[in-house]
């Protein structure tokens, strides 16, 4: 009985008697949705124009953010004196340079490789991972670097809310967050649904053969689509690098995008931004109120757990087509 | 390093399986040092900077004094990426080059060299980490982790707080979090930490990261918020520990009720949380600064000649210093072995002596060019840690400063569970080998 | 040979791009697309500008989807879809997908049309329709035509030179009628005793 109060009651009861936690909680959650929904983003868009599980989505959130940070240092040693100068100049190479990348990868990778099973190319993709960490690690050092949130003027503190009888705590940086990625989110979805190559990379997620027919070429939409990935990495680099710090170890970030796309299909851009914040939001309800009852540090494998209780009931995924083959 | 990590890339990525180590030329007259290390993947931001320290003060050794005793030391690293499985690999290549040790700089490599230390006649050196239980010289022989257990570090930690406190009685119904790495490290100080709270009466509430939420911790900092604990301690590691430094900022707790172990006292596990993290507390037990006639050969002879990895303005931080402090014991040890056995190139089992034999006393620190750089060490065979004092420091906003005496571990609570924890070891992993070893006197 | 040059091998867009345009036995649309994303989709390279513009959506490129939008609906009048413009063509039934396959290669104005039997699977009143069509576009827009087709009526009453191929090669090659009295093509359908 006891048991059963703790998991089925007591939670709500908290919820009820510390609302200005649950509203926290649900904020926090929001937040991590954001930044999950768009890594997740990543991957979508690649698998959705090229078939491919990139693996080195998680190694260009760190590379961007790596060269983000690291060309900021370059452009003050060779006498940029306005930091703020130096940051926007940084961002705008960092974008040239993912764009450079997305060339290179289309040239070097997906070209020579066209045809080949899928599992070559996702293979192509952890030695592009090894790649990225060595010219990363070459170029910037491996040390752990500060990002430049204050020089890219990204705001700084918090907001504490009074409210319900306690204070809700809103960070500058996660409202700024929330609101670029949902920014980026639209704009994304304008781009594919109305412009001629957004209309293109449909076709070719839709049908390569049928893309081949009517003239649009796979490299380009490939090129396209690995710079709009890079570029989502960029932002996540960004915003997860100013929680903490740009280093390696932010790869491991990438992770969390895959109980995200379990749940929102791998081909699904509405899927990646609900799914995102049903794990968001869920794994931090979880950790805060179910959480201590099993010890805590739940959150890892929650976000699977709620992946897999969607599944039961909508197996082709929250937004995924039921596929019915015709014979 | 760095074009041998781009070159594997590319290697890799042409679709080529192959493991390309740099080995330095090896001249018979040498002794060879292999460093394990890792200066990529997540934990990079701690390891990095220790590296650069271990390998620095080795590099001066040979610049500044032709190596120890007239022999060059060839040092050589090995990248492990705080992997395990990687680190084991790294073990093999170099296994068949006699290192007179190995430094795994991983729990889980440590403890999967431990049984492999007697068998292949390497001791190893794993300082202030690994198995607390390895402290006992009769059932671990070759296995060696001064200055001081987890066990230990934990009790100084109480020390330090019961003197906040005015007496650990004070602790009586209070909370304490404790938010730790979720691995073998992050766990091992869980034992002493429950039975400090049945002494001294407080709660104990455990927070723990896993590896893949280092740089997701904003839920765990809630059920912080809620809990109210009076302090926090924290064993972390790597990207984890600048993460709940800005996260505990973030809720408003007080920093200075926040301390961490040795290995979260990296100027890079404060910094990136700035003016914020002003007040946080750590244990450490090597100075910090450049201020050592030995660093400053260090520059001289190798930073400034363009030997180190190291930046200039890094030599002399926190962690950088540690990585010294782990050189200096390898550097001792091979001395007394040389002492002991009259030979000039030494071999892993005359390493094994010089470790047991160690002691580097106030003076020797001072001979050393080092004073005051650490308590003083002793190590013997039947202890093979020396439970030295450590001191607690505290972040201002830009740097550390001391703000302890010298704090010595709580030996009474940590032998008998060092003890019962070896003796389990042994029962666990039988037939365990008996110490056959004779014991040499201090040298 | 075409357009006086002998092509063994070419890349797909490059067929695309020399004026080149296909349908699919098996139909090939853009199932989660809707009829006016398809079609606009065929006229993908008649739109030049470039991506910088696509990003804004603005001034030229934003001018250039107006022209080609207009291009667009003088095709699904003449197929007379206007009806289904927005449905996407995953929900439309088999005929209309044929028809609207035709229409994409048409939005692609070819010079050349190859539709790999365009009849397959329909029903006798579809077929008529599509035979309508397949005329109305070589009359009204003077496009060669190249199809493929198992049902010898379509193929007699439609086509001004005809091509037989048994087991991949070529037995007869001529006019209908020429073809009609072939005693090769007559014995390979038919089947007689080898």
């Amino acid at each position: 009985m006891d048991m059963l109060y703790k998991i089925f009651l007591d939670p709500f009861v908290q919820m009820a008697s510390a609302p200005d936690l649950l509203v926290q909680t649900l904020w926090e959650g929001l937040v991590s949705g954001v930044l999950y929904a768009l890594i997740a983003l990543g991957f979508v868009l690649i698998f959705k124009a090229s078939g491919v599980f990139n693996f080195a989505q998680g190694i260009m959130v760190v590379f961007a953010a790596l060269t983000l940070v690291g060309l900021h240092a370059m452009l003050r040693d060779w006498g940029v004196s306005s930091g703020t100068a130096a940051a926007y100049l940084a961002l705008a190479l960092t974008v040239a340079v993912m764009f450079g990348l997305a060339f290179t990868i289309e040239r070097l990778v997906l070209r020579p490789l066209v045809n080949q099973p899928d599992i070559i190319l996702f293979m192509a993709t952890f030695g592009m991972t090894y790649f990225l960490i060595g010219l990363g690690e070459l170029v910037f050092g491996g040390e752990p670097k500060l990002m430049i949130a204050d020089d890219l003027h990204l705001p700084r503190g918090a907001i504490d809310v009074k409210m319900l009888g306690g204070f809700v705590s809103f960070q500058k940086i996660d409202i700024a967050a929330a609101a670029i990625a949902s920014i980026m989110v639209a704009g994304l979805a304008l781009f594919f649904q109305k412009t001629r190559i957004g209309r293109a990379l449909r076709a070719v997620a839709d049908s390569h053969k049928a893309a081949l027919s009517v003239g649009i070429s796979l490299e380009q939409i490939w090129v396209v689509v690995w710079f709009a990935a890079g570029i989502v990495a960029l932002v996540t680099g960004i915003m997860w690098g100013a929680r903490s710090n740009v280093s390696f170890a932010l790869e491991v970030i990438a992770l969390k995008a895959l109980p995200v796309l379990i749940l929102g299909g791998l081909t699904s851009i509405p899927g990646a931004i609900v799914g995102g914040l049903i794990i968001g939001i869920g794994e931090k309800l979880g950790e805060f109120y179910w959480g201590p009852l099993i010890g805590s540090g739940i959150e890892s494998w929650l976000a699977y757990v709620i992946a897999l209780l969607f599944l039961l009931f909508r197996p082709q995924g929250l937004f995924g087509e039921r596929i019915i083959e015709r014979i | 390093m760095h074009v041998k990590h781009l070159a594997l890339g590319a290697i890799v990525a042409a679709g080529f399986a192959a493991t390309v180590m740099a080995t330095k030329a090896e001249a018979q007259e040498t002794i060879y040092v292999p460093l394990m290390t890792y200066r990529t993947g997540p934990f990079a931001g701690s390891g990095t900077p220790i590296a650069n320290g271990m390998h620095d003060y080795l590099s001066m050794l040979n610049e500044r004094d032709g190596g120890i005793g007239g022999v060059k030391l060839a040092i050589e690293e090995c990248e492990t990426g705080y992997d395990t499985k990687k680190g084991l690999e790294c073990y093999e290549q170099v296994k068949g080059k006699h290192p007179v040790l190995t430094n795994p700089w991983s729990t889980g490599i440590t403890l999967g060299l431990i049984p492999k230390a007697s068998v292949d006649k390497i001791p190893i050196l794993s300082m202030a980490y690994g198995l607390s239980a390895s402290a006992v010289g009769n059932d671990f022989p070759w296995v060696f982790n001064p200055p001081a257990t987890y066990w230990d570090g934990l009790s100084m930690i109480f020390r330090y707080i019961g003197g906040k406190e005015g007496g650990l009685d004070k602790l009586k119904g209070k909370t304490i979090g404790f938010i730790f790495f979720d691995g073998g490290y992050g766990r091992e100080p869980i034992p002493l930490l429950e039975q400090y709270a049945k002494d001294y009466g407080f709660e104990v509430k455990l927070y723990p990261v896993p590896a893949a939420e280092m740089q997701n911790q904003s839920g765990l900092w809630l059920n912080v918020r809620r809990d109210r604990p009076a302090w926090m301690v924290m064993w972390g590691w790597g990207a984890m520990n600048p993460t709940a430094v800005k996260e505990a900022a973030r809720i408003n707790f007080p920093m200075d009720k926040f301390v961490s172990i040795w290995w979260g006292s990296g100027e890079d596990d404060a910094r990136p949380a700035g003016a914020e993290a002003k007040g946080f507390t750590a244990l450490n037990f090597s100075a910090v600064g450049a201020n050592f006639p030995a660093i400053q050969d260090i520059v001289k002879t190798v930073v400034d000649k363009g030997k180190s990895q190291t930046p200039k303005e890094k030599v002399g931080e926190s962690h950088y210093n540690k990585g010294v402090y782990n050189s200096v014991m390898i550097a001792e040890s091979i001395r007394n072995a040389q002492k002991l056995t009259g030979k000039k190139i030494v071999t892993g089992e005359d390493v094994r002596r010089g470790l047991e034999t160690m002691n580097i006393t106030a003076a020797r620190w001072k001979e050393l060019g080092l004073p005051e750089f650490g308590s003083p060490l002793a190590v013997s065979c039947a202890d093979h840690n020396g439970h030295q004092a450590a001191y607690v420091m505290q972040w201002d906003g830009a740097k550390w400063s001391k703000v302890s005496d010298w704090i010595s571990p709580m030996k009474e609570k940590v032998t008998p569970l060092l003890d019962a924890a070896a003796a389990d070891y042994v029962s666990k992993n039988q037939p365990w080998p008996k110490r056959t070893e004779p014991c040499d006197k201090a040298s | 040979m075409f357009k006086g040059e002998t092509r063994s091998k070419m890349r797909p867009h490059e067929a695309a791009d020399g004026g080149i345009a296909r349908t699919f036995q098996n139909v090939a649309l853009f199932r989660g697309m809707t009829t006016l994303d398809n079609l606009m989709a065929g006229r993908t390279l008649k739109m030049k500008k470039n991506f910088f513009w696509q990003l804004l959506r603005y001034g030229p490129a934003m001018a250039e989807e107006v022209e080609h939008r207009h291009r667009v609906e003088q095709i699904i009048d003449f197929l007379k879809i206007q009806n289904i413009r927005r449905t996407p063509v995953a929900q439309l039934p088999y005929g209309l997908q044929k028809r609207l396959e035709l229409g994409r290669a048409l939005a692609m104005e070819p010079d050349l049309l190859l539709l790999d039997e365009p009849m397959a699977g329909m029903n006798l009143e579809e077929k008529e329709d599509m035979s309508r069509f397949v005329l109305d576009v070589n009359s009204h827009f003077g496009t060669t035509i190249a199809l493929i087709e198992h049902d010898m009526g379509v193929v007699m009453d439609l086509s001004d030179r005809v091509v037989v191929l048994d087991h991949g090669i070529k037995i007869a090659d001529g006019t209908p009628d020429e073809v009609k009295g072939n005693q090769a093509v007559i014995d390979a359908y038919l089947g007689v005793a080898h």
